[in-house]
């Protein structure tokens, strides 16, 4: 046994990350110590904490491993790593439920105000912002990496690249939620929708994304298979846009290194732009490519068909990743933004339907003939509730299209209503930019409510 | 909530025929509420959902069977 302990080393991976681990730990400590206000302190002890327990687990680790590395292939089948699968996979089913709990309180404080019970940390303007974020990034996030880390396996015949990274992405990524949806509760905000948490987070979670895509392009790089299958080319524009997104729309300046305050570079209609740009993209790559990436390797895989068309779905891959990065300015219409840049959003919007509807029939062509499976689909007979992806998946693909299709109905500002106008605009800018319907100012125009613009400008 | 947007907004624009609003804000907030508590119902059918969810999975897990590996399926090439 000695002889055995004496031959295991340490890895540089390993031993670099508990030394980045104590030092992360000191520092934090520190800041806690120095903090300028209550809630920086509390997540800077949070992040010693969790310092000090990743140290721990390391080594817990290394005493329990063997000397080699797991094989990559065993008797000529790729040894994979499910573990972080598994573990993103039940975060993601935990948070779920959170995010549909608080989701559910936001809805009865709405009805019955009192539910805040007169608490800052449970006002309706902390508490909705925590269900949507814990909903997308906790919920959907977790869905996103456990899938990822399954298909880019799987379609790759190998090994996920690296033994503690995809641990690190996981835990990382969570960690990050768990300082974003205090930070919700304590009131640390940037002021950005989806994009609230403050620069600590931020640079947390670009740490952990860099690493995410590393982790999957080595994967890719070290793939058995020499095709790049479709569902890994939706999820890599998924990994890469959210960290082009991130960094665009996050650059703050502290106010103190100790302090939770930050100010956004950006100001004023730029940081609008930049804003809903962000915004939209999350939604557009977060939870269309990244979705889309499930689909087009989970509906073929249960139903036993290829897809439809491969040719469609590399065309709409394009397409896709083209017209939606244009689209964020429908969320400022009638706003400060210029009016040719509103309407430059309203045409990517409104030609958004082709690719939206080209997933679509992708997923729903794939399933032709094969129908009968959404009944007979052994769900609770042999593999658990894997099978029942089969009859959710439809209705989830034509609820997505259908949902995208009206949004690119809904993004179009009302040509009828005053063109070159400011005036009309600051009563409804509001509306517009949370992604209500353009339709008012219009309806507003062709009455006599005064909307202090000239009368020629109304003709 | 998509029709009491609708009826909020056309609340919000009513006008009576002597020009004044017909409608003060707290009215059309109180004209939300039915529509709060059936969307806070819809919600709670979503936690229920999730939690079946969550009971499926468990149960899975601990009662999970190997599946046998199947026949790997004929590849067609990509184009």
């Amino acid at each position: 046994m000695t002889e055995v302990a004496a031959r295991k080393a340490m890895r540089i991976g390993e031993g670099g990350l508990a030394l980045t681990f104590t030092l992360t730990a000191f520092l934090c400590i520190i800041g806690a110590a120095k903090a300028e206000d209550a809630a920086f302190a509390f997540h800077a002890y949070l992040a010693a904490a969790a310092s000090v327990a990743v140290i721990f687990a390391i080594l817990n680790r290394y005493y329990d491993r063997p000397a080699t590395l797991p094989p990559q292939e065993i008797g000529g089948k790729p040894n994979y790593h499910f573990g972080p699968v598994k573990l993103a996979a039940g975060l993601a089913v935990f948070w779920g439920i959170a995010g549909f709990l608080v989701g559910l309180w936001a809805a009865l404080e709405l009805a019955w105000p009192a539910l805040n019970f007169d608490l800052p940390w449970f006002n309706f303007g902390r508490i909705r912002p925590l269900h949507t974020s814990a909903v997308i990034f906790a919920f959907g996030g977790n869905v996103l990496i456990a899938t990822s880390f399954y298909v880019v396996q799987k379609t790759c015949r190998t090994r996920i690249a690296g033994e503690l990274a995809p641990w690190f992405v996981v835990l990382g990524y969570n960690f990050f939620i768990l300082i974003a949806g205090t930070g919700y509760l304590l009131g640390v905000t940037q002021s950005k929708e989806y994009a609230e948490p403050e620069w600590y987070a931020d640079l947390w979670l670009t740490i952990v994304w860099v690493v995410y895509l590393l982790v999957f392009l080595g994967t890719l790089i070290k793939r058995k298979e020499p095709h790049i299958f479709v569902a890994n080319w939706f999820y890599l524009a998924f990994i890469v846009t959210i960290a082009v997104l991130h960094l665009g729309n996050n650059p703050a300046l502290p106010v103190s290194w100790f302090g939770s305050k930050s100010y956004v570079a950006w100001g004023g209609v730029q940081d609008a732009m930049f804003q809903w740009w962000y915004g939209h993209n999350a939604v557009g790559f977060f939870l269309t490519a990244g979705f889309l990436a499930i689909m087009y390797y989970f509906v073929p895989k249960r139903a036993e068909r290829p897809i439809y068309s491969y040719r469609l779905s590399i065309v709409h891959f394009w397409a896709l990743i083209f017209l939606y990065i244009w689209a964020g300015p429908h969320h400022l219409h009638y706003t400060a933004l210029p009016d040719w840049a509103q309407t430059l959003g309203m045409t990517f919007s409104v030609m958004l339907w082709m690719p939206s509807w080209g997933g679509m029939i992708n997923g729903l062509m794939t399933l032709s003939g094969a129908w009968d499976k959404l009944r007979t689909d052994p769900g609770a007979a042999d593999d658990g509730g894997v099978g029942r992806l089969l009859r959710h998946g439809p209705s989830g693909t034509c609820t997505r299209a259908r949902s995208a299709g009206w949004a690119s109905c809904r993004s179009a500002r009302s040509t009828a209503s005053c063109r070159g106008c400011g005036n009309a605009s600051s009563s409804t800018a509001s509306s517009s930019s949370t992604g209500t319907s353009g339709s008012r100012p219009s309806a507003s125009s062709s009455t006599s409510q005064p909307c202090g613009c000239p009368a020629s400008c109304r003709a | 909530m998509w029709v009491s947007g609708i009826l909020q907004g056309l609340m919000w624009r009513a006008y009576t025929s002597l020009g004044f609003l017909e409608y003060s804000f707290i009215e059309t907030v109180e004209a939300m509420h039915p529509f709060y508590v059936i969307r806070a119902a819809g919600g709670a059918l979503f936690v229920i959902g999730a939690l079946i969810m969550a009971y499926n999975l468990w149960m899975t897990v601990r009662h999970g069977e190997t599946v046998p590996a199947a026949a790997p399926a004929a590849l067609q090439p990509a184009e």
